[in-house]
C-alpha cells in the first residue's frame, strides 16, 4: 500500500525534475518503486497451443488464465505477462526468447 | 510421424527415411545459422530467433544482448544438435525411431519452434496477413507445425 502512494509522488517529483534538469539522473532513485513489465507480442508463426503451453509451464498460469493471455496477445497484439523488478523481467524476457516467444520488458507506464 | 505413443521408456516417434533426413537437415542448418550469429547483418531469421529485449531503447537492448545472447544461442544450438543426434541411428530401411523423455520432448518442442521461426522468417511470414509462397520450404514449415503439435499434445496432458 505504501508503495503505491509513494510511487505516485515520486513520479510527480521525477517528472518535474526531469523537465527542469535533463541531466539529473533520478531514475536510479525512482526505479525500485516503479514496476517493470514483461510484454509478449503477437507473432504469426507461433501456434496458439504452443503459446498457451509456454504460459502454463513457465509462468505457472492455470489453463484458463494461460488461454486468456494467449488470446489477448493474438487479438490485441500484445499482453503483459509479468510485473516486478527489472532484473526479474529481464530473466522472464530471456526465458521467453528461449521458447521462441517475442517478448520485451519496459517500465510500467500506466 | 503419424502419431506419438506414450511408452514406459518415454514418447515414441517414428520418422520415415525422408522425414528423418528432412528434419535432420533443417535442424543442422539452424545450428549452423545460430553458430554464425555474430555476423547477423540484419538476417531476418536470426533477428527473429534472437530478438531485442527492449523495444525503444537501443542502448538497453544492446546491453541485454551482451548479457543474455551467448547463453541463448548455446541453448538453441544444443537443442538443434540434439535433434540431429537423435535422428542418426537408423533402421535397415533408413527410418528413425526416437524415444524421448519428458525433458527431451520439451527440448524438441522448443527447437522445432526455433526451426519454424527461422523458416517463417525466410518465407516472409511477418504478420497474420502474410501470404507465403506455396513452395517446398512452406511444405516443410507446415509439416514441422504438425509434428510440433502432435508432440505438444503428448507432453501437455
Amino acid at each position: 500500500m505504501r508503495r503505491v502512494t509513494l510511487c505516485g509522488r515520486l513520479d510527480t517529483v521525477a517528472d518535474t525534475l526531469e523537465r527542469t534538469d535533463e541531466d539529473t539522473d533520478l531514475r536510479s532513485v525512482v526505479e525500485p518503486d516503479r514496476p517493470w513489465i514483461t510484454i509478449v507480442w503477437n507473432d504469426p508463426v507461433n501456434g496458439m497451443d504452443y503459446v498457451v503451453w509456454v504460459f502454463k509451464s513457465y509462468f505457472g498460469f492455470g489453463p484458463a488464465e494461460a488461454r486468456k493471455r494467449m488470446l489477448q496477445v493474438h487479438h490485441e497484439g500484445k499482453a503483459v505477462v509479468a510485473t516486478g523488478s527489472r532484473e526479474e523481467m529481464e530473466r522472464h524476457v530471456s526465458a521467453m526468447h528461449g521458447y521462441g516467444l517475442w517478448a520485451t520488458l519496459q517500465k510500467d507506464d500506466e | 510421424v503419424k502419431r506419438i505413443k506414450a511408452t514406459p521408456d518415454g514418447l515414441s516417434l517414428r520418422f520415415s527415411e525422408a522425414e528423418a533426413d528432412l528434419l535432420s537437415s533443417v535442424a543442422q542448418q539452424i545450428a549452423e545459422l545460430l553458430a554464425g550469429y555474430e555476423d547477423r547483418d540484419g538476417d531476418p531469421a536470426l533477428e527473429r530467433l534472437l530478438p531485442d529485449g527492449y523495444r525503444d531503447n537501443a542502448e538497453d537492448a544492446e546491453e541485454f544482448r551482451r548479457f543474455t545472447q551467448t547463453e541463448l544461442v548455446d541453448e538453441k544450438v544444443a537443442g538443434a544438435v540434439g535433434i540431429v543426434d537423435a535422428l542418426r541411428p537408423r533402421t535397415e530401411k533408413g527410418a528413425a525411431h526416437v524415444v524421448l523423455s519428458q525433458g527431451e520432448a520439451v527440448a524438441w518442442l522448443r527447437s522445432l519452434n526455433d526451426i519454424r521461426l527461422a523458416l517463417g522468417a525466410r518465407l516472409g511470414i511477418v504478420d497474420d496477413a502474410s501470404r507465403p509462397p506455396l513452395d517446398n520450404t512452406y511444405a516443410i514449415y507446415v509439416w514441422l507445425g504438425h509434428v510440433q503439435l502432435l508432440l505438444l499434445r503428448s507432453v501437455d496432458r
